[in-house]
């Protein structure tokens, strides 16, 4: 896989392609991209007729390791997750920790790092997981690491998650260019420190000059909707240090439940990817993202929770200028009444609106970067949070 | 104009009736859809079905759905649906729906109902207090949610109860049709079926219905059966009940939708059918084929690489392998709407082939080759036997 990017001033927002996806010659992606986050091999409460018909686009799915490690005895037999799961038009990034679910802290072994399944902690080491790798074929991965790190980690757990990290980078490393069914897949390293931009700095130095696709950076979050609640102004001197020491060509990658806010800054550091994690928890709280119109009436607002009972007879779309499949023909009463009766339809319905609002976000922020209007665009969106921030 | 709506607002019309036995395929044409008969209609208790997009019903080819007045009286309530112009636009389905008139969910799921000659009293499962849902009142809510077909508040009787209570039920039923006839104020619009009662004895459903035929109704509902009752005597009773119904109108069985339930009613001259199996046993993680269905939480599918059903053309019997679906069943929401797709495509595939082998004039050589595919040892139900003995087909 390839990643191409034009501008190469350091901290600012970019354009770029990720194309040569070695299963699917024919697919490219521009970027900054969003990754569309599955869980068990499904984007969360929709089958595949109504994803296709939410997006026409083959977007770039995300699966991460507790909801499918225990699949891999049953994929063996097929040729990859993606025929598994019957998703195999679409390209597949996997990830270790699942960036919706709050990682359960601790269980460290200094060869190995826990994964939390269905049925309880699973205990990974880098032969393991490389094992799982090669049967899932990813399109796109990243080294085994250890992101048990937040903002309240104490040095020494950073520099164990740190030291673990890289031992883990050279063990796949070397099985990922071994390996005749891996090597042509988009390899990734972790880039970990917690907030410490001296442990950060360490990292970037061992992982700079690797012959690799690019980066995640990790190790800032513990995962779930917690995330959402970061601000940019907590993590900015981290990502930016760390984006100015890391190579200009290579795709950057942060996963994880941003708040759109957070995502504009972080796109205007010039970080390459993101996932849909956030509009998926937005529909378990069930509320419907507003945040990126700026043609309604509904300006202000970042989003409706259409669990309150002033929707009960609110009998107009979502957004009127939205051109989801359910902005075209549900009102907000229809969805409160199956929030209240517990319908499984309120989440199907909601789904549709905010992942589509999250890819529509995401086109609108590609075409602002090109005709160099990004920061009035941003400025715009980000007005609607200054209440808060 | 009045007239004209109402001359348009219903009409039964058969295209083929079978010459051996009582089968009939044609259409009914109601305000929103001219649905094909015989239909099985799945049931959208609370304004939708399991998940599905109405989008995703119309491609499964369903024409008719119930929703169930009980549930939709309390939530959205008729205030709300008034406002929304009732529930085909409130959920935005377009084709035809039919509603129940809540007397059976009343007695069914609250213990403490009691019915007298008003109507059924009960405590309220919100707040504990005394409500009385009376034939006007069931049809008032049915006015708000705007269903093309209606059903008259009937007095629900189990079909094993005793003689004196099925009795008194039956002729209840009767004086509360004439009630809702009367409560009814979307006659241009909306038609009301009355329901034929009388429990197990043949005098008493008899009786029933020549009662209800002195009434002016667009259709007939078949009640109480399907509770318990020896397969036996259940497909007596409507064998003899769509003997002595007019033969120009619908015939509804409620309640009944197992496969082989449909082949044989079809064949006594049923043309609607209702129930929750299909979806609800979707949603237990089970998939229906024609021997039965497939319970996909068993380990034995967690290897198997087959669709669910290799001559279901249904979007997850072409999308997903069954090991997979083992993987997430019970687990995901989507594993849930995938088996209710195919769940749902199997029902209406099947009446599909009905309407069609009757159109054919072939029906008696379908039901036979039907019974040998899903009873290969020709092990045949004696119920079964029997049933279709009695239309004049000779199993294989
Ligand atoms: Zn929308
Ligand atoms: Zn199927």
């Amino acid at each position: 896989m390839k990643f191409t990017s034009k501008v190469t001033l350091p901290c600012t927002a970019r354009l770029g392609v990720l194309s040569e996806i070695e299963r699917l010659p024919n697919l490219s992606y521009q970027t900054p991209l969003l990754l569309i986050y599955t869980k068990r091999g499904c984007i969360p409460h929709l089958c595949k007729d109504v994803f296709k018909m939410l997006s026409p686009e083959k977007c770039f799915l995300l699966a991460s390791l507790p909801s499918t490690l225990l699949m891999a005895e049953y994929i063996k037999e097929f040729n990859h997750f993606s025929e598994y799961v019957s998703m195999e038009e679409y390209p597949l990034f996997l990830t270790i920790q699942d960036p919706a679910e709050c990682t359960k802290s601790g269980f460290h072994k200094h060869d190995s790092i826990s994964v939390w399944s269905r049925n309880g902690r699973l205990s990974i080491n880098p032969d393991r997981y490389m094992n799982v790798v090669e049967i899932f074929k990813p399109d796109m991965y990243v080294s085994l690491c250890d992101g048990d790190t937040d903002k309240n980690s104490s040095q020494k757990r950073i520099n164990k998650a740190i030291e673990k990290s890289k031992n883990f980078f050279d063990k796949c490393m070397q099985r990922h260019v071994e390996s005749n069914v891996l090597k042509n897949k988009g390899f990734l390293a972790p880039i970990e420190g917690g907030y410490n931009l001296q442990a950060r700095e360490k990292c970037i130095k061992y992982m700079k000059d690797k012959p690799i696709l690019g980066y995640i950076i990790d190790g800032l979050h513990k995962n779930g909707i917690d995330t959402q609640n970061i601000y940019f102004d907590e993590i900015k001197h981290v990502i930016q240090h760390s984006l100015n020491l890391l190579p200009g060509n290579k795709l950057r990658i942060m996963l994880g439940c941003w708040n759109p806010s957070a995502v504009l800054d972080l796109i205007n550091l010039g970080v390459d990817v993101f996932d849909s994690t956030y509009p998926f928890m937005m529909t378990e709280e069930k509320k419907a993202l507003l945040f990126s119109c700026t043609s309604c009436t509904h300006q202000e607002q970042q989003f409706v929770n259409l669990s309150f009972k002033k929707y009960r007879d609110n009998f107009t779309p979502i957004c009127k200028s939205c051109h989801c499949a359910t902005c075209k023909n549900y009102t907000k009463a229809y969805i409160h009444h199956l929030i209240q009766v517990k319908e499984l339809l309120a989440q199907v319905l909601l789904m549709i609106h905010n992942v589509h609002h999250y890819i529509e976000f995401f086109k609108t922020v590609r075409i602002h970067i090109k005709d160099g209007t990004f920061q009035e665009y941003k400025n715009k969106i980000q007005s609607k949070y200054s209440m808060q921030m | 104009m009045a007239d004209n709506l109402n001359k348009f607002s219903f009409t039964f019309n058969i295209s083929v009736q079978c010459p051996i036995t009582k089968a009939r395929t044609g259409y009914i044409q109601v305000v929103h859809y001219d649905v094909e008969t015989p239909v099985f209609m799945p049931v959208g208790t609370q304004g939708s079905l399991k998940g599905l997009l109405p989008q995703q019903l119309e491609q499964l080819g369903c024409q008719i759905i119930l929703g169930n007045t009980y549930h939709l009286g309390n939530r959205p309530g008729s205030e709300i649906l008034d406002k929304a112009g009732g529930l085909h636009k409130f959920m935005n389905w377009n084709r035809a729906l039919l509603t129940d008139s809540g007397g059976f969910q009343m007695v069914s799921l609250l213990k403490l109902a009691k019915i007298t000659e008003e109507g059924v009293e009960f405590s309220s499962p919100f707040d504990g207090s005394k409500c009385l849902l009376t034939p006007e009142r069931s049809i008032q809510i049915q006015n708000s949610i705007g269903a093309d077909i209606i059903m008259q508040l009937d007095d629900v009787v189990h079909s094993l109860t005793e003689k004196p209570r099925v009795e008194e039920a039956m002729y209840r039923t009767t004086r509360w049709l004439d009630r809702c006839l009367i409560a009814h104020t979307k006659p241009n619009t909306q038609s009301i079926f009355p329901i034929v009662q009388g429990g197990l004895d043949p005098i008493l459903r008899t009786e029933s219905v020549e009662q209800l035929k002195q009434r002016k109704v667009n259709g007939y509902a078949i009640g109480g059966l399907s509770g318990g009752e020896s397969k036996e005597d259940f497909w007596k009773m409507v064998h003899l009940t769509t003997d002595i119904l007019p033969k120009d109108k619908p015939r509804y069985l409620m309640g009944v939708g197992i496969a082989v339930d449909l082949v044989v009613c079809t064949a006594l001259g049923v043309d609607m059918y209702d129930c929750v199996f299909p979806s609800r046993t979707a949603r237990f993680g089970c998939a229906l084929i024609h021997t039965g269905q497939l319970n996909l939480k068993q380990s034995r599918y967690s290897t198997d690489k087959r669709p669910i059903d290799e001559t279901c053309t249904c979007t997850t019997c072409k999308t997903y392998n069954r090991s997979y679906i083992h993987q997430i069943v019970t687990v995901e929401t989507t594993a849930c709407h995938i088996l209710t797709v195919h769940n749902i495509a199997f029902q209406m595939r099947l009446m599909k082939e009905i309407r069609q082998s009757i159109t054919e004039q072939r029906y008696p050589k379908y039901v036979q080759d039907y019974m040998l595919k899903v009873y290969p040892n020709k092990d045949y139900p004696k119920w079964i036997v029997n049933a279709l003995r009695a239309v004049n087909i000779i199993l294989l």
